[in-house]
């Protein structure tokens, strides 16, 4: 670590919550996870009127009279095991000023050594939080010493209306379109395909050069019409086994229809020896 | 026949019972009270009350489902109690019920979290067609490894019974943990089970002396790594080496086997 880093390590103090530093948590944690993270409401709702909240469950880092971090905790007991309950930290919304990121704030400052101690001796003995697979293995598993729990929680997810398939269908077409043989198959002309959905509208799947819009009408003449079950349109890239398996049975079972498979094909060969060369 | 209505008033009482019933198995949640229920789900910025589903039948609350904004569901229960035809049927009606209303509020999904290991959930909430993902990671550190131990021997007294009369000084180091609070842990195994933190004394004695990371500890305890593994992978270190066996009994014992689950309403 360079002096200067050093010197801005050793600048960082920590405070608690107090009302005057609302405006700022809100900045940190709205400059870290964009807008959506919430606004006000939200975040007075889910620290200030918890029940058991305490002034030391929100920690703010200051440099100077700048703050630069916060983190977020809440202690209550968790089941470990039937019977056995024990008082535990949950940790969040730890958001941290860009231009202060990658120096080491959490891991080497004295600050968060003292709050940790400080957490100890309210009774606390271990320590939860939530964060993303690639954040888990980047920093938190190798730099922080967390591990995950393997859990038995599964996120269950469906569409409900129309809207809802066409914003999925643009997102499938945006991604064939980074595919070289997709560009070459729109680079004259935008390929247009029916999508049939059973138990939704019918729309139209454009994929131009530039970009895949899925529109509400159906256009007269699309290049290829297909018809797939609402199942193999939520086909999750994170189980391949159980996805191929839905897509053999949908395919024997006649769920999955094509027309204009003769054009298409045709476009596609066209598009591979004739602008090809 | 069961009917869904409303949230009113009153309910609370009911809901966090059935709630408490349904996730009684599971680790990795607190027991719920009326108070916290009202914070976590009515008080949320953004809920509805009209959006908390009430399964009933003869006036008895048998599950329920709260929908917060943009479709996520933040708890779905069906007394676990049931038979499973019924409780099959149960889950069919509520989730009609609460996809109709997702629709009616015009959001475009609906979302839950629940354990996979309810079967019947499972099966049902695939057979309408939703989607599973595993995307979220739930991280575990052990911030006071004196009295984690310390509460997980009390209560696994009975299995650490051939042990009796042992002692242990386990050396903790840091692993990949920047911050490690205590280093040196002193059990005793007796009628009443010790674990005391010696980190500022250096002159205590044990039959065996153990070292490993504060990360080898947690994984042992709350991610199902095996003692046996850890020392094959030198994770582990025993002296002397014939107490090996003891050690790994020892450890075992402190293995969280209970299915960890983390619901909406609670994450944090």
């Amino acid at each position: 670590m360079s002096t200067d880093q050093d010197g801005r390590l050793r600048s960082v103090q920590a405070h608690h919550y107090t009302l005057e530093a609302e405006a700022d948590l809100l900045r940190l944690l709205q400059t870290a996870f964009g807008p959506e993270w919430g606004d006000a409401a939200l975040w007075r709702w889910k620290h200030c009127t918890r029940p058991g909240f305490s002034p030391c469950d929100v920690l703010i880092y200051t440099s100077g009279d700048t703050a630069i971090g916060c983190w977020h905790m809440a202690s209550h007991s968790l089941r470990f095991a039937p019977g056995l309950e024990v008082l535990s930290s949950f940790e969040g919304d730890y958001a941290l000023d860009p231009t202060w990121r990658g120096i080491g704030i959490r891991r080497r400052d004295q600050a968060t050594g003292q709050e940790l101690r400080a957490l100890a001796e309210r009774g606390v003995v271990a320590r939860f939080a939530f964060t993303s697979q690639a954040l888990y293995e980047r920093l938190y598993r190798n730099k922080l010493g967390w591990r995950r729990v393997p859990t038995v929680t599964s996120r269950y997810r469906k569409l409900l209306n129309d809207r809802a398939i066409r914003s999925r269908l643009q997102a499938a077409g945006a991604r064939l379109l980074q595919g070289r043989f997709m560009q070459r198959l729109v680079r004259s002309k935008p390929l247009v395909i029916q999508v049939e959905v059973r138990g939704f509208s019918p729309c139209s799947l454009v994929i131009e050069r530039s970009a895949a819009v899925c529109r509400e009408a159906v256009l007269a003449i699309p290049d290829l019409t297909v018809r797939i079950p609402y199942a193999a349109l939520t086909i999750s890239r994170d189980r391949p086994g159980f996805s191929f398996l839905v897509l053999i049975r949908a395919l024997l079972s006649g769920q999955v229809r094509a027309r204009g498979l003769t054009r298409f094909s045709l476009r596609c060969v066209s598009s591979v020896f004739i602008v090809g060369n | 026949m069961p009917i869904v209505r409303n949230y009113r008033p009153g309910d609370e009482p009911n809901l966090v019972a059935v709630w408490n019933e349904s996730y009684a198995g599971y680790a990795g949640l607190a027991t719920h009270t009326v108070e916290y229920w009202r914070w976590s789900i009515l008080s949320r910025p953004g809920m509805s009350a009209d959006d908390v589903l009430v399964l009933e039948a003869d006036g008895e609350v048998l599950g329920y489902a709260a929908l917060w904004t943009r479709g996520t569901v933040l708890d779905f229960v069906v007394d676990p109690g049931q038979r499973p035809r019924a409780r099959r049927a149960m889950i069919r009606q509520l989730l009609s019920a609460l996809e109709e209303r997702a629709r009616q509020r015009g959001w475009d999904s609906i979302d839950f979290s629940l354990p996979a290991s309810d079967r019947l959930t499972d099966k049902t909430l695939r057979a309408a067609a939703y989607r599973v993902e595993r995307n979220s990671c739930f991280m575990v550190k052990v911030l006071n490894p004196q009295a984690l131990l310390l509460q997980l021997m009390r209560k696994r007294e009975k299995s650490l019974a051939a042990l009796s009369g042992k002692s242990f000084l386990v050396t903790l180091t840091r692993g990949d943990d920047p911050l490690l609070l205590q280093t040196r842990l002193f059990i005793r195994i007796g009628q009443i089970v010790a674990v005391e933190n010696v980190s500022d004394s250096t002159d205590r004695r044990a039959d065996c002396n153990v070292q490993l990371s504060i990360c080898a500890l947690a994984e042992m305890i709350f991610c199902r790594a095996t003692p046996q593994d850890m020392l094959r992978n030198s994770l582990i270190t025993v002296d002397p080496p014939s107490r090996q066996t003891e050690v790994c009994r020892l450890l075992s014992s402190l293995s969280l086997d209970s299915r960890w689950h983390t619901p909406h309403s609670d994450t944090f």
